[in-house]
């Protein structure tokens, strides 16, 4: 069967889920957990801060992002929705 | 008052309260997602419990509310009427979705709304069009679930069942090929396929 495109709804929540499992993840975490180019990466990472979804520290060791109040809440949120989406066989 | 008219308004009621909470979710879903297709959903959920609610609301105004002279029949029966054409945009609002979803027929979903423009509305034709889309909800939600096996998907394919299987009882009724008296029972079935879909809002609460 063919892998359905990813949608950007479900990037943007990949990208959020692996920096809230990390509590805090680094790039290349980010860029291997999400499975996207660098690039893109770093384009969906800037949209997530311009909208307060993540955040951004300088730390030991490098640069590290942050899920923020209102990133948790989409990620809640998406999960629920997603739980709703699969009952009517919606892939999101 | 007679008990069914309170049963029935009562689970008028509930089926509307069910149909707004999954109606809610979907316009939630749009939302966070931007897909279309929660649209058409939130659209067909609000409206089967818009028709629930306003015909319980009248039901019970009629009957509490002090009436002089003869029983409004015209008013029960343009209710009744403008309650199956709810039903029936409702309906075609859930089966567009479905549509949208599978990408594909998308013409065909819209055309099927400009033919019901164009024909006349009478009741057995209602009926008609109403089993027939829910039958293709029923075929899509049942294909759904055995494709995920999800015990919300079958609570889906469950409720659309029992409203094909409503209609259809309704329509038979209607063409005089069972007794009048089934429609009783279908209003019943009716009012049970709403309970079906609590698993769907079961299993969003439970989503962590």
């Amino acid at each position: 069967m063919r892998k359905a495109r990813r949608s950007k709804v479900r990037i943007v929540a990949d990208i959020l889920k692996v920096i809230a499992e990390e509590n805090g993840a680094k790039l290349t975490r980010v860029l291997y957990g999400a499975n996207l180019s660098y690039e893109r990466l770093v384009n969906y990472l800037n949209e997530l801060k311009e909208k307060g979804l993540i955040s951004e520290k300088e730390e030991e060791g490098g640069v590290k992002y942050y899920l923020t109040e209102r990133g948790f809440n989409f990620l809640r949120e998406f999960k629920k929705v997603e739980e709703f989406a699969r009952s009517f066989g919606i892939e999101l | 008052m007679r008990p069914y008219h309170l049963i029935g308004s009562i689970m008028d009621l509930t089926g509307s309260l069910i149909a707004f909470a999954i109606s809610l979710l979907a316009y939630k879903a749009f939302k966070v997602t931007g897909y279309r297709i929660f649209l058409y959903f939130f659209l067909g959920f609000g409206l089967l419990g818009v028709g629930s609610l306003g015909r319980s609301t009248i039901i019970l105004s009629l009957t509490f509310l002090p009436l002089r002279g003869r029983p409004p029949i015209p008013l029960l029966m343009w209710v009744n009427s403008i309650v199956n054409l709810l039903k029936l945009t409702a309906y075609l609002s859930i089966a567009i979705g479905y549509t949208l979803q599978a990408k594909r027929a998308y013409l065909t979903a819209h055309e099927l709304i400009l033919s019901l423009f164009l024909l006349r509305f009478s009741n057995p034709f209602i009926e008609a069009l109403n089993t027939f889309i829910t039958l293709y909800l029923v075929f899509h939600s049942l294909v759904v679930f055995l494709e995920n096996k999800l015990p919300s998907s079958f609570g889906i394919f469950t409720g659309f069942g029992l409203m094909w299987a409503s209609h259809f009882l309704t329509l038979l009724c209607l063409m005089r090929a069972l007794p009048l008296r089934y429609l009783s029972l279908a209003e019943v079935i009716y009012w049970a396929s709403f309970v079906p879909f609590l698993s769907v809002l079961i299993a969003v609460v439970r989503a962590k």
